[in-house]
């Protein structure tokens, strides 16, 4: 009895010297006993644990082993950088999920997108998140250069660092531009198009640029396969280079102080980065997850449009909104007299050189100063810049100097073919058939309608014509929807006005299936 | 940095997480199947808006046909007559393969990109989709009865007898004309001069023919081919005006009666004397360096062609460096004049080519069909390496200096040492 519980007890203390060491073992270095102090703010023994952890793993050994406090305060970085890294990650997670289930063929593109979404258990939530990580990722890229410069932080010796940045915005833009041609809907054709139709301005090899992006004159299957091929292989590969490069150099030179503290020569109070950044970060990760997965599941939907059309051009088709000043800068009224065409200089020569000056500008600024009082001049052609841009961005949405016929513009908000319209929120009820018509001035339909809903959306149609008024004299719309099938409602919206003594009519139809997934 | 704190933040955030993916694969399945609804919705409702462009026009707006002519789709069962045939697929592979590869001897012609058509393969699904829909119980005011098949004008003779002989001098070209237009230029063209669908009825197949065989190839059809026999339609008397009316064409006395222009003087001219036009002006136009006029698209887009500033070209449409000696001029001012592709036909439509642009991009490619077919692919080579010589001498310059460095500092230590 007494020899047998001897050999239990060496034997559980066996296997509890085994668990010890294989913990350790993955702990890099870190007994079970280290971790439980350090979690619970003990001071590190010597020689400190916590830091040989950063030579004996491959992953903490990219981690620096402390921060300067002051550079660890979320409203000095707003943790612009480490947020762009998070979201990279998840797109290439996310990416590599629909890459299996994607095919870069015009014939099948669509359909695999159709299926992502409605065949595929959690397809739409991976689809839906991809997209908007790629959007917030571009905004927070562009923000980290905001900020990078906002604090000066460019300057000696860290301008080297600047370019390489610069080089993973542009990475970041092409990511996303690239990705944008994918799905192979209306909005992704066309937006290709109408970007890579500014490499045509290009003196001399602007038609061989373009044919080298697409492959032909127009975007075809060998554009998307093209993109596709960038999107999935030369991108993340350039991306994990320059990437690597940038954060070596972040952890090799330290995150620049705040220019205050720099300023006064004081030494910084250092943090380890165990534990406390570790779980400021894991817990970051799972905030990060739970940003992008609730508005996901509330309200976010990855627009996805018609299959792409090239005999159908939308109208309002627009390039990605980070590339909107581009086409608002192009939209310039052509001042250079036919010396030079205005395209040109607006859509190749004017970006050229805020680019130029962009990746040089640590090598153009050459003030050493870092704190605001000392750079007016830097921070006021920044700020001119940001104004410009944003000007720039409004005048390239379809609101700015765009001649859309009245009629045209009517009927595209309320019965679109080809997108979401005020028609598409009224639901398969209130579709009543008939016969409506409407004159300007007119608040309420001539006759009582079956359906509240139909009846606003009658009195929304009348104030809208009557907003054209001027544009739409002596206006009357007719709205008729008509049983056209089992569970299909064709629905004519008739525009006619009097303009010179001429009579104008304008039709545009439109078919609404009772399936169809309305938005009240 | 205050641990506890952010391991309660991050621990909540966690369960956020796992009970928000619990919640969706909770719902998933619904959403799905609803999901998939939206999208066959979705479906049906393009290919009405696809219906109306390509198949209304012969199968009637509501699907109700032409009498005799164009079967009816707004029926009950679409199988009815067909269960004969040794088609051993689903209904839906029935009507999906007819509207793709066409149907010859029904005359309908093939719609599918992969058989020369203008329809990608989700449109025809679409088609496909909404002309299936018809079938079952419908609402109210669906079912429409097909119409009348031709319009043809009341007879002002007495029909005459059959085996009348061929040409008799009570021949009335002009009736025939009008017939013509009515029935004829659907597949043959508004000047004769042939389509897709049908060929020219102005060459020397209809000139050395007799009238006789002429007659019986309108009455009874050509078997095997989309020319319906007409004999149930239309009587003797009108069919041997139709061949009236077709000598005449072919002589080039009678006036073309096209559905568009009214005034034959008119029409003839634009026909006959061909204006001349400026091949540079062609291919600016062609290349879409100039647009034309009525908003089409520019050829290039679809057809390659050797030129001197045209790089290649599309490849939906087959290069056209050749094409003038395949049409001829005559031919080429045909298919210019009213674009009769199934591909081309629905996007030039509503917006034809000037008589301007026609002359210029017929001289264009009559000079065209001097040249030979390029392939831009050597440029490309010549191009890349170009730059990529440019781009080595650049690197050379930059970094001049790049070996010397680490030589230079160790040479440096050792001299401090010494």
């Amino acid at each position: 009895m007494g020899e047998e519980s001897k050999t239990n007890k060496t034997f559980r203390q066996r296997v509890y010297d085994r668990v010890y060491e294989t913990m350790t073992a993955i702990a890099a270095g870190m007994s079970p006993r280290d971790i439980r102090d350090m979690l619970r703010g003990k001071p590190a023994g010597r020689p400190n644990p916590r830091y040989r952890v950063h030579s004996t793993s491959f992953w903490f050994h990219m981690k620096p082993r402390w921060y300067n406090k002051s550079t660890t305060r979320i409203t000095y970085t707003l943790a612009l950088g480490w947020i762009s890294t998070f979201l990279a990650v998840v797109l290439g997670l996310t990416g590599i999920i629909l890459m299996i289930f994607y095919t870069p063929s015009t014939d099948a593109a669509y359909f695999d997108m159709l299926n992502i979404i409605g065949g595929i258990p959690f397809g739409e939530l991976v689809r839906d998140i991809h997209r908007l990580a790629a959007e917030l990722m571009v905004a927070c890229v562009i923000l980290h250069l905001v900020r990078v410069f906002a604090t000066g932080s460019y300057k000696q010796p860290r301008s080297f660092n600047w370019l390489v940045g610069m080089v993973l915005l542009f990475i970041t833009l092409i990511f996303s531009y690239s990705g944008y041609l994918l799905p192979w809907d209306q909005i992704a054709y066309w937006a290709i198009t109408i970007g890579t139709s500014a490499a045509d301005a290009v003196p001399v090899i602007g038609a061989q640029i373009q044919m080298l992006m697409l492959g032909g004159p127009e975007v075809g299957q060998l554009g998307l396969l093209r993109f596709y091929t960038l999107h999935v292989i030369i991108l993340p590969v350039a991306l994990a280079v320059a990437f690597g490069v940038h954060y070596y150099k972040v952890v090799k030179q330290g995150i620049s102080l705040p220019p205050a503290v720099e300023a006064k020569k004081k030494k910084d109070e250092r943090v380890p980065y165990l534990p406390g950044i570790l779980v400021r970060e894991v817990a970051w990760v799972m905030l990060g997850l739970l940003v992008l997965i609730i508005p996901v599941v509330t309200f976010y939907n990855g627009p996805l449009e018609d299959h792409a059309d090239p005999f159908v051009t939308p109208l309002h088709a627009t390039a990605p909104w980070y590339f909107l000043w581009l086409q608002g800068l192009i939209k310039l009224p052509d001042v250079f007299g036919g010396i030079v065409e205005g395209k040109f200089v607006y859509g190749v020569i004017i970006p050229g050189i805020f680019f130029t000056i962009l990746f040089a500008l640590p090598y153009i600024d050459r003030n050493p100063a870092r704190r605001w009082q000392d750079r007016k001049l830097a921070l006021g052609l920044g700020a001119a810049v940001i104004v410009a841009l944003t000007v720039l961005t409004w005048m390239g949405t379809p609101a700015y100097r765009l001649e859309t016929p009245p009629a045209e513009e009517i009927a595209l908000e309320f019965v679109p073919t080809d997108r979401h319209g005020e028609i598409n929120e009224l639901g398969w009820d209130n579709l009543v058939d008939g016969v409506y018509e409407i004159s300007i001035g007119e608040t309420a339909p001539t006759e009582p309608v079956a359906s509240i809903d139909l009846d606003q959306f009658i009195t929304k149609l009348a104030s809208a014509m009557t907003h054209e008024s001027d544009r739409l004299p002596d206006g009357t719309a007719t709205l008729t929807i008509a049983t056209w099938q089992q569970d299909l409602k064709r629905i004519d919206l008739d525009i006619a006005w009097e303009e010179d003594g001429m009579e104008h009519t304008f039709n545009q139809y439109t078919y609404i299936h009772k399936n169809t997934i309305h938005q009240e | 940095m205050n641990v506890e704190k952010n391991l309660l933040v991050g621990t909540i955030a966690a369960v956020i997480v796992v009970v928000l993916l619990v919640g969706i694969y909770v719902g998933e399945e619904i959403r799905m199947e609803r999901e998939t609804e939206d999208q066959q919705g979705k479906l049906i409702a393009r290919g009405a808006r696809l219906y109306d462009t390509y198949c209304a026009g012969c199968h009637g707006e509501r699907g109700e046909g032409l009498a005799g002519i164009y079967p009816p789709l707004n029926v009950e069962d679409l199988w009815s007559g067909k269960e004969d045939i040794a088609f051993y697929g689903t209904l839906h592979d029935y009507i999906s393969l007819n509207i793709s590869a066409g149907h010859p001897e029904q005359r309908m012609p093939s719609w599918a990109t992969g058989y020369g058509g203008p329809l990608r393969g989700d449109q025809i699904e679409d088609v496909t989709q909404f002309v299936l829909n018809w079938m079952g119980p419908q609402p109210e005011g669906v079912r429409v009865q097909a119409a009348e098949a031709v319009s043809i004008p009341p007879p002002d003779t007495e029909p005459e007898a059959e085996g009348v002989p061929a040409v008799e001098p009570g021949q009335d070209a002009a009736r025939g004309g009008q017939i013509f237009a009515s029935a004829c230029v659907r597949c043959h063209g508004a000047d004769a001069g042939g389509t897709d669908l049908g060929p020219s009825l102005v060459g020397a197949s209809v000139v050395g023919k007799g009238d006789d065989e002429l007659e019986d190839a309108i009455a009874l059809g050509k078997p095997g081919t989309s020319m319906p026999a007409w004999n149930e339609l239309v009587g003797p008397q009108d069919i041997s005006n139709i061949v009236a009316y077709m000598r005449s064409l072919a002589a080039g006395e009678a006036p073309v009666i096209s559905m568009s222009s009214t005034d034959p003087a008119e029409a003839g001219e634009t026909l006959f004397a061909l204006p001349l036009g400026d091949a540079l002006i062609g291919q600016a136009l062609f290349t879409g360096a100039d647009r034309l006029e009525n908003g089409g698209p520019s050829c290039l887009i679809c057809h390659g062609i050797a030129s001197d500033d045209a790089l290649g070209g599309g490849t939906l449409g087959p290069d056209l460096t050749l094409t003038f000696n395949k049409h001829g001029e005559l031919g080429l001012a045909g298919v210019l004049a009213d674009i009769g592709f199934p591909t081309m036909a629905p996007i030039y439509k509503d917006r034809p080519l000037t008589p301007e642009e026609q002359a210029h991009l017929r001289i264009f490619l009559q000079e065209a069909a001097t040249r030979r077919p390029t392939q831009p692919t050597g440029q490309f080579g010549l191009l890349a390496l170009a730059g990529f010589l440019v781009l080595m001498v650049l690197a050379q310059a930059v970094w001049r200096r790049r070996l010397r460095s680490v030589r230079q500092s160790l040479v440096e230590q050792t001299r401090s040492k010494k």
